[in-house]
């Protein structure tokens, strides 16, 4: 299966926090052919494992790229059948009027948010973006939405991932389809070049949901001696920062911070360089937004680091992204992955390693 | 299920249960005699009861005779030990309440203060405050103050002069005065101002009595559940510290009793008079969560408890509770060790943050009966 084609289906399997089963079993299919072992753990993240070659005791590698996303669930089934939202994850309520939504209840609704024609606006109204609670849904069902949708069902953008030009493509929850896509060619890739290391693949639960449930558990479940997020980062558009926003066809990036330990920092950067990947340094000053903030301070600490796909338009439904960079950044996982050494691992964890300077 | 749930007797149990509960001094920080007197309660009913390094209150009711409590002279089981213990379920509802912590004793009689817990500081001029020893305090308001900016450092405790003042010191914690009182037509609403969570308490109180009676009750009819007893899973009651002001004394209980499955029972905000507000209501049912600020519901633990409401005809409703409110124990006993799908229960409350939330002592009868059924036939995780 292509890149783009991986991409869309992971972009229709995608569902907001507590409905990530979808997505796992995409994965079992994704990544499955790759993988000796898997399975979905208690909160429902999905664990593959890729064993290594190398003798016991052997390494273990976390990779891991979040299976939900952002949107909403029914808080409510008001007169009419209208329904009322409450998001889930950083939704920008910008973008909500006028937007197609599908309900995801027994089985998927087509839904529109409605909006005040500009006719009856008030100047006020035209000034202020609505709050999400005051935004409602509309089946065309009037009352016998009850018997189709109850509190508490997933509403998700709608919409199919579309391809640009130049190799690009467009569409909903490409944030983080972008890092399990990325991951499957990590996987596919190794099965090739070998690994000395055990590679644990995980799709978390609930990293936009807030928390990283998934991504805590998972690392305490596992106990990898590194672990590597794989997320989505932001995409240079017109008008936004240089300095903090990444050029699509830019390749993938590598976090530099304290989210992020310095010896798995160049362990990525090197393996770029030396297979002639291009990549962005990015600088990640505090909280990384990532699986990576809570996978570090799981059990006694775990070195993390992060390898991001940089996406436009992040949590809207036109993520853009280059398919050139979700295959660099596979490509790149793929041989740090690779060099990832028993000896490695153990130098992390020595207690009495003089700082490097 | 209790032999006396349902009709009058049961409400009246409850009611009079409530009313010890929320008489009983308890901040956070401060659970040991509210602890006590849980303990005192729940022993009879359980096989195991300890109290562990952060002041969690655990009572366990071990899954067929074997598991029993450890035998003499073994100690009490460390955190994270499990041998021969068998999978539990985890029932938790934190025990602590508001309070009013000193922060400045000045020499004039008046204590400055901050807020430990979720109490509106719109709720606290000319309120009755007393502490731990008993001192009694009031209340005030700096002068020239408005009501826009009221804040809990614009406020003080009087407790009438001098010789008090030494009496209190930094760091004492104030607590409502325990108010109770019955509303409604022949009652069946209660207030306390400490009901956020001492109703919790009781819930879980009242299903630990059951559990015990339809288990001595079950003795006669062995073999129709799980191994050799009416109850498979073990439960762990858990009475938490710290809750009131973050979800603290829970994170550690999961952490060190690995539950198969969480539930806690906390207070819900519920309608009040006005436009904007919850949508769950008091009299309606245990609040079933499916999402607050930091937490979503597990579909599966959350359509096991509408489940088993449904098959039992117990009423209940769906809780979604908007963004940023605070989470309950819920949101970091789900994020326990390698993880524990977790449910959270609401008894709905009006005010429910004011010095009088008022609760429908039918909605906390339902909850005792939904959480029992779960317990005895628990959901396939």
């Amino acid at each position: 299966m292509g890149i783009s084609e991986t991409l869309a289906e992971l972009s229709r399997a995608a569902s907001v926090h507590g409905h990530e089963e979808g997505t796992a079993r995409l994965l079992r299919r994704l990544w499955g052919p790759w993988l000796d072992e898997s399975r979905v753990d208690t909160l429902g993240n999905f664990v593959g494992v890729a064993r290594g070659s190398g003798r016991e005791p052997r390494a273990r590698v976390m990779v891991a790229a979040h299976m939900d996303c952002v949107g909403f669930v029914v808080s409510a089934i008001e007169d009419g059948g209208f329904l009322r939202l409450s998001g889930v994850g950083r939704v920008d309520r910008r973008l909500l009027l006028g937007q197609e939504v599908e309900i995801v209840a027994r089985r998927r609704l087509t839904g529109v948010i409605g909006s005040k024609p500009p006719h009856l606006t008030t100047p006020e109204d035209r000034k202020n973006v609505p709050k999400i609670a005051e935004l409602h849904v509309d089946l065309g069902l009037g009352e016998s939405a009850r018997d189709l949708v109850a509190v508490g069902d997933p509403v998700l953008y709608r919409g199919d991932v579309v391809a640009l030009r130049n190799g690009w493509v467009s569409g909903r929850y490409l944030d983080d389809a972008a890092g399990l896509a990325a991951i499957g060619l990590a996987l596919e890739r190794l099965r090739d070049v070998g690994h000395e290391a055990d590679l644990v693949a995980v799709g978390t639960v609930g990293e936009e949901a807030g928390g990283c449930p998934g991504a805590v558990t998972a690392a305490f479940a596992q106990r990898p001696g590194v672990a590597i997020a794989v997320d989505a980062t932001f995409g240079r558009s017109p008008g936004q920062d240089p300095t903090s926003t990444y050029p699509l066809g830019g390749g993938p990036t590598v976090g530099v911070g304290p989210n992020c330990h310095p010896e798995v920092v160049r362990l990525l950067r090197e393996a770029a360089t030396d297979a002639g990947i291009a990549y962005a340094l990015e600088v990640m000053p505090g909280h990384t937004g990532t699986d990576a903030w809570v996978m570090q301070t799981a059990r006694g600490g775990i070195p993390t680091g992060i390898v991001s796909i940089p996406v436009r338009y992040m949590h809207t439904p036109v993520e853009t992204a280059s398919l050139d960079d979700v295959k660099n950044a596979g490509h790149l996982l793929a041989v740090a992955v690779s060099r990832v050494t028993w000896a490695f691992v153990e130098e992390l964890s020595c207690w009495n390693r003089p700082p490097a300077l | 299920m209790t032999p006396d749930a349902g009709g009058l007797e049961g409400l009246a149990t409850l009611r009079d249960l409530l009313d010890r509960l929320t008489r009983v001094y308890g901040p956070p920080g401060r659970e040991a005699g509210i602890a006590r007197e849980i303990a005192a309660i729940i022993g009879p009913h359980v096989d195991e009861t300890w109290t562990d390094a952060l002041g969690n209150l655990i009572a366990v009711k071990a899954a067929g005779a074997a598991a029993g409590p450890p035998a003499p002279g073994s100690g009490r089981p460390r955190p994270g030990d499990r041998a021969g213990r068998g999978p539990l379920i985890m029932l938790s509802a934190h025990m602590d309440q508001a309070g009013l912590v000193v922060t400045s004793a000045a020499r004039d009689g008046f204590l400055r203060f901050g807020v430990a817990g979720d109490l509106d500081v719109m709720a606290l001029p000319g309120q009755r405050v007393v502490n731990a020893l008993g001192i009694l305090g009031v209340v005030g308001v700096d002068e020239g103050v408005g009501k826009q900016d009221l804040a809990s450092q614009k406020m003080y405790i009087d407790v009438g002069d001098t010789e008090e003042t030494e009496g209190a010191a930094l760091g004492d914690v104030f607590c409502l005065e325990p108010r109770t009182g019955d509303l409604g037509p022949g009652g069946g609403k209660f207030t306390s101002p400490a009901l956020d969570n001492r109703a919790g308490c009781a819930v879980l109180l009242e299903v630990a009595k059951g559990l015990y009676l339809s288990k001595a009750a079950g003795r006669a009819d062995r073999g129709s559940r799980g191994p050799g007893d009416a109850l498979f899973p073990g439960v762990a009651f858990v009475f938490t510290v710290q809750g009131a002001i973050a979800p603290r004394g829970a994170r550690t209980a999961a952490f060190a009793l690995e539950p198969v499955l969480g539930i806690t029972v906390d207070l819900t905000p519920a309608r009040s008079s006005g436009k904007e507000g919850s949508r769950v209501e008091v009299g309606k049912g245990p609040a079933i969560r499916v999402k607050d600020g930091d937490y979503v519901a597990p579909p599966r633990v959350r359509e096991a408890l509408v489940e088993t409401a449904r098959k039992c005809g117990i009423p209940y409703q769906l809780d979604v509770s908007s963004a940023d409110e605070d989470a309950a124990d819920a949101s970091v006993v789900q994020v326990a060790g390698a993880g524990v799908p977790t449910g959270v229960v609401g008894l709905p409350a009006r005010h429910a943050r004011s010095s009088s939330p008022v609760v429908d002592l039918h909605d906390l009868e339902a909850t005792v009966e939904l959480l029992s059924r779960l317990l005895l036939e628990p959901p396939e995780l």
